[in-house]
């Protein structure tokens, strides 16, 4: 059983992300469930959404348990770091989204040394540039798909290639496939070995 | 998975469904001919599911103006022998509660399903608040799907009980259910009714005293019949446990939660796990008490089965331990997680809690909701502040929508705020109770929804405050549905004409963005003595942008920038940003809505030339 925890900001994509990994599980034959909160927390809000693929029925599991995070925001994987085990692995964006406050000057964003530090102390750490990679293949949207080549790759997630591609066929327009499969690529090549 | 497939999958497929949009599976399985709803997260996606397969499916589905009437007119569907179904959040059900509590008592005769989404957590509500006791309060069986695959099946079986026993059925779900994707396997659809033909029956349907104390005998005899279903449905499931040391009642997702707690604590338990437990089913539960071991009852929100546990068992003597809210073990507030529902066994068992999750490490800053840039309310907000910026006692009644974000600083223009439609009278009451300044603010869903009796009640009683309708031509919060406002769907309802007829004796209808005029135009609604109307027009910048609309963007220029921060202090638009001090726009979120333009007091903020 593999725990996932995928985090970021409204509007960048994490649902969609949640939606091809599941819809790939799904694909490959794996038991799988994700699960998030829609709705107000959106409006430039955190998201989370958790999948469960393999034996697992609960649709959460405990702190400390997570196997894999995928953070679309640096300080989002921060925030949610307590729920990874110990040793477990991280996939982050490395540019990061401060809130309006911050921006504003009216709240503070970690260190990015220091928040680098804090993540790889809880876990192996890789980070991309996930919409320059986007931008890269074409079309800045197709940032999350980029996130989903790199948690594949670096999560090692039991998901061949076809089927990752049949579940970018089901969810994305069916105009942006090719973009979106070029995404996916750069993406897992963005794990490869430095 | 696109949505058509939920019209054309055939049975024994599985299709990777949302537990609402399986709700829709369901219904199409039971038969349902008529559905309605008004929009409210964790429900909203069961409501635009139906409005995205509209054409393909044969059902009459429709967006109600609100509860209520979503409800009424479902009912009185099913009481002429259609299958129908109503949908809505577990606050809308107090809009509907005027028809449920009498609708136990008519019945119905064609199934009729209530889908009610509950929000421990209150992820995107204004209250925790739980709807069983709705199910209770109106003596109607009560079905708590707790995966997808239960939302499908127990959606397609509430039509067969509603029937069976002619009484309305609830299916509560909550907001973790509602929102949880998994694998489903489809059964066989059902095509609606044909030719339905209404058969009087006033003693039944007319519920004037006489009728409605034999209904009521009705309906309590009834409750014996539902309980019978209860105690022997495969919706609720009890597992033995060789030398069990705890029994474990549990409902929804919960059901998981303790499965996968258990495991790891290695504690072996009898399980008890209630799908369907309004009427409770005493003998499930009896054989849960006589079991042996203590039974932790656990249960989101309130101790309703655990309530109902500690009664059947004082009327059968029994004096085995039952543990759950009263003893602290769960609390009575927010969203279990794995970890709450683990903490609570174990200080069952008398086990030390786990250890605390590990800390960031750093502070890392909040990130709320906040308004999206370009947002027209954000520009009315403004206007509002300016024109009442003598005035600072000014109270701001606010109402359900994405406007309430203005709570936020630096806007701060929301001093109360309860339900759909709260803002008129509350504006109302302070009219009457103070001498302070009132502005209301209500969205132009939110007024059609439940604002119009308020309205009415200011007119005749001429109180004496303005009323700001916030028009951004949607229901933004939950996701875009149409309103009656709107020519989308139906006869666009002409709020001005309404007004008028109404006869508002100050009605305008302004841009905010034209901030001179809405300013001035506040200070004269304000002047007015009695109630006052303006239409703040604009619509949602989401629906502008996405559709290539927005405007020029606009950029600071250094060399007139003085460093104010005015439009930092005042507006804060997420555009808007300090790089080592000095105020930028980023390109990539500015659409252009001129708000910081305006107000920047060296006109340092441009337009990017094309």
């Amino acid at each position: 059983m593999i725990t996932v925890e995928i985090v970021g900001v409204g509007g960048q994509g994490v649902l969609s992300a949640s939606r091809i990994l599941g819809e790939a599980c799904l694909a490959q034959g794996h038991k799988v469930t994700t699960s998030e909160i829609h709705g107000m927390a959106q409006r430039g809000g955190v998201v989370r959404s958790t999948l469960r693929i393999g034996s697992a029925d609960a649709p959460l599991g405990p702190s400390g348990s997570s196997d894999l995070l995928v953070a679309f925001e640096p300080a989002e994987g921060l925030r949610a770091i307590a729920l990874l085990k110990p040793e477990g692995r991280i996939v982050c964006e490395s540019v990061p989204r401060p809130p309006p406050a911050v921006a504003q000057g009216k709240a503070a964003y970690p260190d990015m040394d220091a928040l680098r530090a804090a993540l790889e102390a809880r876990g192996a750490t890789r980070y991309l540039d996930a919409t320059a990679l986007a931008r890269e293949a074409g079309n800045p949207r197709t940032a999350s798909v980029v996130m989903v080549g790199a948690a594949w790759a670096h999560g090692a997630l039991p998901l061949d290639r076809e089927a990752l591609e049949t579940a970018i066929r089901l969810t994305v327009p069916p105009k942006t496939v090719d973009v979106n499969l070029k995404a996916l690529e750069l993406g897992r090549q963005a794990m490869a070995a430095p | 998975m696109n949505l058509n497939q939920l019209l054309t999958a055939n049975a024994g497929e599985s299709l990777f469904l949302l537990g609402n949009e399986a709700i829709v599976r369901g219904a199409l399985e039971g038969g349902v001919g008529v559905v309605t709803t008004y929009p409210g997260t964790p429900a909203s996606e069961i409501g635009d599911t139906f409005h995205a397969l509209r054409g393909g499916s044969g059902i009459y589905f429709e967006y109600s103006v609100n509860e209520m009437v979503a409800m009424q007119i479902a009912a009185s569907a099913a009481q002429a022998g259609q299958r129908a179904m109503a949908v809505m959040k577990h606050v809308g059900l107090n809009v509907a509660a005027d028809a449920w509590m009498t609708l136990s008592y008519t019945g119905v005769r064609g199934g009729f399903v209530l889908v009610c989404a509950d929000d421990p957590g209150a992820h995107s509500s204004q209250n925790e608040q739980d709807n069983r006791y709705y199910a209770q309060m109106a003596g109607v069986p009560m079905l708590q799907p707790a995966t997808p695959q239960e939302c499908l099946t127990m959606t397609r079986e509430a039509f067969a009980l509603s029937e069976a026993l002619e009484l309305p059925v609830m299916l509560r779900t909550t907001t973790r259910v509602a929102h949880v994707r998994a694998g489903v396997e489809l059964g066989e659809r059902q095509p609606p009714r044909a030719d339905i033909k209404f058969e009087k029956d006033p003693f039944r349907f007319v519920a004037v005293p006489l009728g409605a104390r034999q209904r009521h005998k009705v309906l309590l005899e009834k409750q014996h019949e539902a309980r019978a279903l209860a105690n022997d449905s495969g919706f609720n499931i009890w597992t033995s446990a060789e030398g069990a040391e705890l029994t474990v009642v549990s409902e929804g997702v919960n059901r998981a939660y303790v499965r996968e707690a258990l495991t790891r604590l290695e504690v072996p338990a009898n399980l008890l796990e209630l799908g369907f437990y309004h009427p409770l089913p005493e003998a499930l539960l009896l054989q849960a008490l006589r079991a042996g071991p203590p039974v932790i009852v656990v249960e989101e929100l309130e101790p309703f089965i655990e309530n109902g546990l500690r009664g059947i068992a004082q009327r059968n003597g029994l004096t085995v331990t039952i543990g759950g809210k009263y003893e602290e073990y769960f609390p009575r507030m927010l969203e279990f997680t794995p970890d709450v529902i683990e903490n609570g066994l174990r200080k069952a068992l008398g086990r030390e809690p786990l250890p605390a999750p590990l800390e960031p490490g750093l502070e890392v800053p909040a990130r709320p909701p906040v308004l999206c840039s370009g947002c027209p309310h954000r520009t009315t907000y403004v206007d509002v502040k300016q024109a009442m910026q003598r005035q600072r006692d000014t109270i701001y009644a606010s109402d359900i929508g994405c406007y309430a974000l203005g709570l936020a600083q630096p806007l701060g223009v929301a001093d109360t705020l309860t339900c759909m439609g709260a803002a008129v009278g509350a504006g109302e009451g302070f009219s009457v109770a103070t001498d302070q300044p009132v502005v209301s603010f209500v969205g132009d869903s939110t007024l059609f929804h439940s604002a119009l009796p308020g309205i009415i009640n200011a007119l005749h009683h001429n109180h004496n405050l303005t009323l700001l309708v916030l028009d951004n031509s949607t229901t933004g919060m939950t996701g875009h549905q149409p309103h009656p406002g709107l020519a989308a769907e139906g006869s666009r309802i002409d709020m001005e004409a309404m007004f008028e007829g109404m006869g508002v004796g100050f009605l305008r209808v302004v841009d905010p963005i034209e901030m001179k005029l809405m300013r001035e135009t506040i200070r004269e609604a304000q002047a007015y003595q009695g109630f006052a109307v303006i239409i703040s027009r604009s619509p949602c910048v989401l629906l502008t942008s996405r559709g290539g609309d927005a405007g020029p963007v606009h950029y600071v220029e250094q060399d007139l920038c003085i460093d104010c921060h005015r439009c930092i202090n005042e507006l804060g638009c997420p555009a808007i940003y300090l790089d080592d001090g000095k105020v930028e726009i980023d390109a990539g979120q500015c659409v252009g809505c001129t708000l910081c333009a305006q107000i920047c007091p060296p006109n340092a903020i441009l337009e990017v030339a094309p």
